[in-house]
């Protein structure tokens, strides 16, 4: 066990100085926060048990997939996942991309894309639908085709799955795009950056069609369809369509399921956060218990 | 006499079992629970349908309970409980237990199952998953199914509703009310129901509900931890148990996912249901050890429930001493998938017949009248019950 009085998570330009980072970017993960307060992380060759007097979450923020027709094409992403491409070196100059994004990050879009690839759309309105076989091929913007084959979403999800499992409750924000937003933050707990912001994000009227849970598969209308059968808790209901239970375990799809089965008339109670916050191989696992 | 009303306390696959069945056999039925459908320890379950059992009693009640599952859609209005066949693979590493087992396969044989001791090298041919790993000394090998739990207890929470049973969510029980040592109405958080038969099918807060009647039944809750990872293509098709260096167990769902566990000798009794890292490592250090092909796979989730512990390790079922009408459904030491629903089919047929089915002898709660309730350590599953078969 370490025992350190700050542990920084996420982002090193948010941390102070002289405190301890663990950053996914350069290899260290947190997957879990336990009942006692311990922080699990992941490091290269070793697991590493922490407790810290105050805990600091730089973590980001995953995509809030809106509820559109088509945003389970490849070539549907976060804004921040096209810019990662392409500063591992995607050579994107000839791929058309289309941005979402809140108009006063426009500029900055601009010249971050400029020259890097062909930004044919720059709004910030959510289209009307994303189209394309087997992969994004256009949006379409007022009723006019826009020819894409990237559509770049600058929709925040604060990353707040380690407040969470820190015992902050979370809440549906309101809004025309509801995220997931902590609660109750415990007060040896603080969010910094993208992840403390409470974004209030365009929105569009849900297609039935569209996915609120890409993991497992899960569309608007199965939602609704679990919501006919009869079951009318977010517990049943994920049990029943696997919502929320892939990969990502709600960290990415939450906000979407449980805007969804709010407007089915169901109470949109987040779900019981448990590790692991990242998806952690057994085998470092097993590594530590033998260290 | 077929009692005409009966309250079930608890949504889960036996109370909602008992409320099918009691309303097909002409009963009014109110069914209580405080959480969701299936909120306790049916959803929290690897679903696990075996005939292969240690002491022949439970041997032949799970062989009841294994047909009453493969029938039991007709129950649910034909909905799909998700029963699929597997393999049960006690798989042994010391000698001293294949010969303990070994001892058990005139009685499997004798009540006509299908479990047999395997050697070292059958048990890897039919047991892939654990090549690579420590060798096993044998296996017990046996036919089984898996069920889906959340499916079985969806289905049977739909089909309830469906009849017109009155099943009512976020309702507690506060007190009973008896009359003439028998009780006539259950107070709720929802108000006073009148009752003729009242079902404890409470699992972990069935204690605390008996209490309430000043009953005293000796069950003990014991976290179980699980863990689950991503799902991949089908790589194995067996249920694995193993017991040394304690016990353990693995599989993969319908969906892909390999769910794990492996507990801890020393977790003490009483009802928890945090997730510790302890158990993530010790489970994926175990695993490493008996089945290193699955070290790849990433863990998504840990969840816990628990196992309600008698001290006999068999479920209560029947009506409770002292209290007249007040029937216990539960007690189920892990095995409530699969015991669960024949015991509350078969209770139902107790209460509105006065017949007691012979199978269900060894459960009843009389036979812990007057005996010490000590949490003691329950742990030690296995041995718990397999010693007095295994000794006489």
């Amino acid at each position: 066990m370490l025992e350190v009085p700050v542990l920084h998570v996420g982002d090193p330009d948010h941390a102070d100085t002289g405190v301890m980072i663990v950053d996914a970017a350069a290899g260290s993960t947190v997957f879990g926060i336990y009942a006692d307060g311990t922080v699990a992380v992941t490091a290269p060759g070793e697991l590493l048990e922490i407790r810290c007097e105050r805990l600091v979450l730089a973590t980001g923020a995953h995509l809030r997939l809106p509820p559109l027709l088509g945003n389970d094409l490849p070539g549907v992403l976060h804004l921040d996942a096209l810019v990662r491409y392409l500063n591992q070196g995607a050579d994107l100059r000839a791929t058309r991309v289309s941005v979402v994004a809140p108009a006063d990050r426009h500029e900055a879009i601009r010249d971050a894309l400029s020259g890097r690839c062909l930004l044919v759309h720059l709004d910030a309105e959510l289209p009307e639908r994303i189209t394309g076989r087997g992969r994004v091929q256009a949006t379409t913007v007022n009723g006019r085709t826009v020819d894409c084959e990237v559509v770049a979403l600058a929709l925040d999800q604060p990353a707040i799955e380690l407040a969470l499992l820190a015992g902050a409750r979370g809440v549906l924000s309101s809004g025309a795009l509801p995220v997931v937003l902590p609660d109750a933050l415990p007060d040896w707990v603080e969010l910094r950056g993208r992840a403390a912001a409470r974004p209030d994000l365009a929105g569009c009227s849900p297609h039935r069609d569209a996915f609120a849970c890409p993991c497992e598969d899960v569309r608007i209308r199965d939602l609704e369809a679990a919501v006919a059968s009869g079951l009318r808790d977010v517990e049943l209901i994920k049990r029943r369509t696997g919502a929320m239970t892939g990969p990502c375990q709600g960290k990415v799809c939450q906000g979407a399921v449980l805007t969804a089965l709010r407007d089915l008339g169901v109470e949109p109670r987040p779900m019981t956060p448990r590790p692991f916050a990242r998806l952690t191989r057994l085998a470092d696992l097993a590594c530590a218990h033998d260290a | 006499m077929t009692p005409r009303h009966v309250v079930i306390v608890g949504a889960g696959i036996a109370g909602l079992v008992a409320a099918l069945e009691a309303q097909a056999s002409g009963c009014t039925v109110t069914v209580l629970e405080r959480g969701y459908p299936g909120g306790g320890n049916s959803g929290r379950n690897v679903g696990r349908i075996r005939r292969m059992q240690l002491t022949e009693e439970l041997t032949r009640i799970s062989i009841a309970a294994s047909d009453y599952w493969l029938r039991i859609d007709t129950l649910l209005g034909g909905r799909n409980p998700l029963l699929f066949p597997t393999t049960y693979a006690l798989v042994l590493y010391g000698d001293d237990e294949a010969e303990h087992l070994g001892a058990l396969e005139p009685m499997w044989c004798a009540t006509g199952i299908d479990a047999r001791l395997h050697d070292s090298t059958t048990t890897l041919n039919r047991v892939p998953i654990l090549k690579g790993g420590e060798r096993p000394v044998g296996s017990v090998l046996s036919s089984a199914h898996l069920v889906h739990h959340d499916a079985a207890v969806h289905g049977a929470y739909l089909a309830a509703r469906e009849r017109g049973i009155d099943v009512r969510l976020g309702v507690d029980v506060v007190d009973f009310e008896v009359a003439g040592g028998a009780v006539v109405a259950v107070e709720t958080t929802s108000g006073r129901i009148e009752a003729d038969a009242v079902i404890n099918a409470a699992d972990s807060h069935a204690r605390g509900l008996a209490a309430t009647a000043g009953v005293s039944v000796p069950t003990h809750p014991m976290r179980r931890e699980a863990l689950v990872t991503h799902s991949i293509k089908p790589i194995m098709d067996q249920a694995v148990t193993f017991y040394r260096p304690f016990e353990g167990w693995f599989n993969q769902t319908l969906r892909g996912e390999i769910v794990a566990g492996v507990t801890d000798p020393d977790e003490p009794a009483g009802f928890n249901h945090d997730s510790s890292l302890e158990f993530a490592t010790r489970t994926a250090s175990l695993l490493a050890r008996k089945a290193p092909s699955l070290m790849g796979l990433h863990a998504v989730r840990q969840w816990a429930g628990t196992y309600e512990y008698t001290p006999d390790r068999s479920p209560i079922v029947g009506g409770y001493s002292g209290v007249e009408g007040l029937y216990g459904l539960h007690g189920w030491s892990g095995r409530g998938m699969l015991l669960a629903p024949v015991c509350a089919a078969l209770l139902v047929r107790e209460i509105t017949t006065g017949t007691r089915d012979p199978l269900m002898a060894p459960f009843a709660p009389q036979r812990f009248d007057g005996v010490e309730d000590e949490a003691g350590p329950h742990v030690d599953y296995y041995g718990g019950y397999a010693s007095a078969e295994v000794s006489s």
